[in-house]
């Protein structure tokens, strides 16, 4: 009776000293790392890493681009690329990956930016399908309506929109030659609206000149999407009058379905 | 003297209460687990890759979109920037900040525990801890042999500190032990980072430095420590002027939501920071999360929790000392 009372004396002592002392020395610890920062030891890690092969990143599809590519005004949030990858993945055996690298509100300067990024070239390098959409905001500024009527205005903005793909589409094949890049064509949001004329007249003009600058490089491939909205836009827009609602989005996607699966072998994968 | 302690902590294994705790734990840890284990089979399968570099970087795509948003508050857009500057850090430093395994469960756990969880299971043990000898008559008997009285509160508040330890220890342990069937046992000697410091809404790299992850597991539960203990001081002063269980227990869990309930609410509120239970994130600290509530810093939470924990003290001792219990 007495040894056991002392056994458990013993064992709830050290039970709870021993808990004590350990997060005591956690916490002095912390403390002490916290008030008194050491200076980073990363750069050597660092460079040793850079040495090290990367690991192989798996993704088929990595799209860039704009709100469209996000998905914006589609109910269900998937937007034309997630439709697109699920329809692949119905005919496809092996894993359909998709990285989605678009930022909503994009510009072609952004996109620019963004591909400049070492990490978003390393994922290119993966990819074998590369849709993006760009350019919208750069004519449309985003909200609503159309800001710049001023023609002078529009076609500034045109020549930076022409340098900037231009730009982005051969720093993309610098990173990979073998994927097959799908560029969108912009499509008027206003097109029932009273300057129709002078949007429309805008729109494919910046139509034209993507298709001018992609038509100098290989497996990129210019899909339109002007005719899709031009009949009935209130059917296929979202209400917010510009970006496609899920109907639009179906759509595009159905579009990149048809020229994917038409590409050769890409069923039997 | 030790034979009070003794005798406090012989009670408290005896009133069960530290078993109902290790019963929660081992209840809820697989169920946090297999949550966690969903969360990244899920993203995994939505980018059809569990490559850790693409996930990170579909993660950093997906909060920059969310910035895009007009309806976001400004100061959870500074967070959300934060978030992926540091982001960015690991990317291009090729550190996975969430390598699977126990111990990242583990950091991850205490990580989000620290605010809530924690806090809980220690009030459970601390709200009642000298009112429960009021409900059960035995305070009488306590007070009537011939120690003075700050020494039986004493014994009482360093069996306390005790217990608080040993809940704060079986949970990580439990954590590891539980999680590792999932996750695996590896891990300890992970890197991971520490370090990031915060300038006018920038992300201060310099100081940024690898730490083991055991290393970092040891700091970050000591912190979290600090924090429970101050819980369980407040506690105790609570169980010394409250006399019954349910309304201590009942004014606690109040205390340490609300604290949690306003980091949310109002963060731009600066007086909350004054307010011990908006200070229990010590951990982030470490991992250098962003601090949602402005101008908040380390000297100022241990501070603020210091002097929380001072003050509850002296109160109960002064009114235990005072109080005229045979009435």
């Amino acid at each position: 009776m007495h040894s056991n009372h002392r056994l458990r004396w013993i064992s709830i002592f050290a039970v709870a000293i021993a808990s004590f002392s350990i997060l005591l020395i956690g916490s002095i610890m912390s403390l002490i790392e916290l008030f008194r920062p050491q200076t980073s030891n990363l750069q050597q890690s660092a460079s040793q890493k850079a040495v090290s092969p990367s690991s192989p990143t798996v993704g088929r599809i990595v799209s860039l681009g704009d709100s469209l590519t996000r998905g914006i005004g589609d109910d269900s949030g998937k937007g034309y690329i997630q439709l697109f990858r699920e329809q692949l993945q119905k005919s496809s055996k092996s894993e359909v990956s998709l990285v989605n690298l678009s930022v909503s509100g994009a510009t072609s300067t952004d996109l620019r930016k963004q591909i400049s990024q070492p990490e978003t070239a390393n994922l290119l390098k993966s990819a074998e399908i590369i849709p993006l959409t760009i350019g919208g905001n750069d004519l449309f500024r985003g909200s609503g309506r159309l800001e710049n009527t001023d023609p002078e205005t529009v076609e500034k903005a045109r020549l930076t929109y022409q340098e900037n793909i231009d730009f982005i589409l051969k720093d993309i094949r610098k990173q990979n030659s073998k994927a097959t890049i799908f560029v969108f064509g912009l499509y008027n949001p206003f097109g029932d609206l009273s300057e129709a004329k002078q949007t429309n007249e805008f729109v494919a003009q910046w139509n034209q000149t993507a298709q001018q600058v992609i038509a100098k490089y290989d497996r990129v491939v210019f899909i339109p999407t002007y005719d899709l909205f031009q009949l009935e836009p209130k059917r296929y827009l979202f209400t917010d009058h510009f970006h496609p609602n899920q109907y639009g989005y179906q759509r595009i996607a159905n579009r990149l379905t048809q020229l994917v699966i038409d590409q050769e072998g890409m069923e039997t994968k | 003297m030790i034979g009070l302690v003794y005798n406090e902590m012989l009670k408290m294994v005896r009133k069960k209460r530290l078993w109902v705790i290790l019963g929660i734990l081992v209840i809820l840890i697989p169920i946090f687990t297999y949550a966690q284990a969903q969360t990244l089979e899920r993203a995994a399968k939505q980018i059809g890759t569990s490559d850790w570099k693409v996930v990170l970087k579909q993660q950093i795509i997906d909060q920059q979109n969310r910035l895009t948003s007009s309806r976001l508050p400004e100061e959870w857009k500074a967070f959300i920037k934060l978030n992926i500057q540091q982001q960015e850090y690991y990317l291009k430093n090729d550190i996975n900040p969430t390598a699977p395994g126990a111990p990242t469960f583990m950091r991850k756990f205490v990580e989000e525990s620290v605010s809530l969880f924690l806090p809980l299971l220690v009030v459970i043990i601390a709200a009642d801890l000298v009112s429960s000898e009021h409900s059960s008559g035995t305070i009488k008997l306590l007070l009537t042999r011939p120690v003075r009285r700050w020494k039986v509160l004493l014994s009482k508040y360093i069996s306390l500190l005790f217990a608080t330890s040993f809940i704060v220890l079986s949970t990580a342990i439990l954590s590891y032990l539980l999680s590792g069937v999932i996750f695996g046992y590896g891990g300890w000697d992970l890197p991971v980072l520490s370090g990031f410091q915060e300038k006018n809404g920038a992300l201060l790299t310099e100081f940024v430095h690898l730490i083991p992850q055991w290393k970092y597991l040891l700091m970050a539960y000591g912190l979290s420590w600090l924090a429970c203990i101050t819980v369980a001081t407040v506690s105790f002063m609570v169980s010394v002027l409250v006399r019954s269980t349910a309304s201590g227990m009942g004014i606690m869990l109040a205390a340490v939501i609300s604290g949690n309930l306003l980091m949310q609410l109002s963060p731009t509120w600066g007086a909350i920071k004054y307010f011990a239970f908006t200070q229990l994130r010590l951990t982030d600290y470490l991992s250098g999360r962003p601090i949602l509530i402005e101008g908040m810093t380390l000297p100022l939470s241990i501070g603020v929790l210091g002097a929380w924990s001072v003050v509850a003290l002296i109160i109960a001792f002064v009114t235990f000392s005072r109080r005229d219990v045979l009435a």
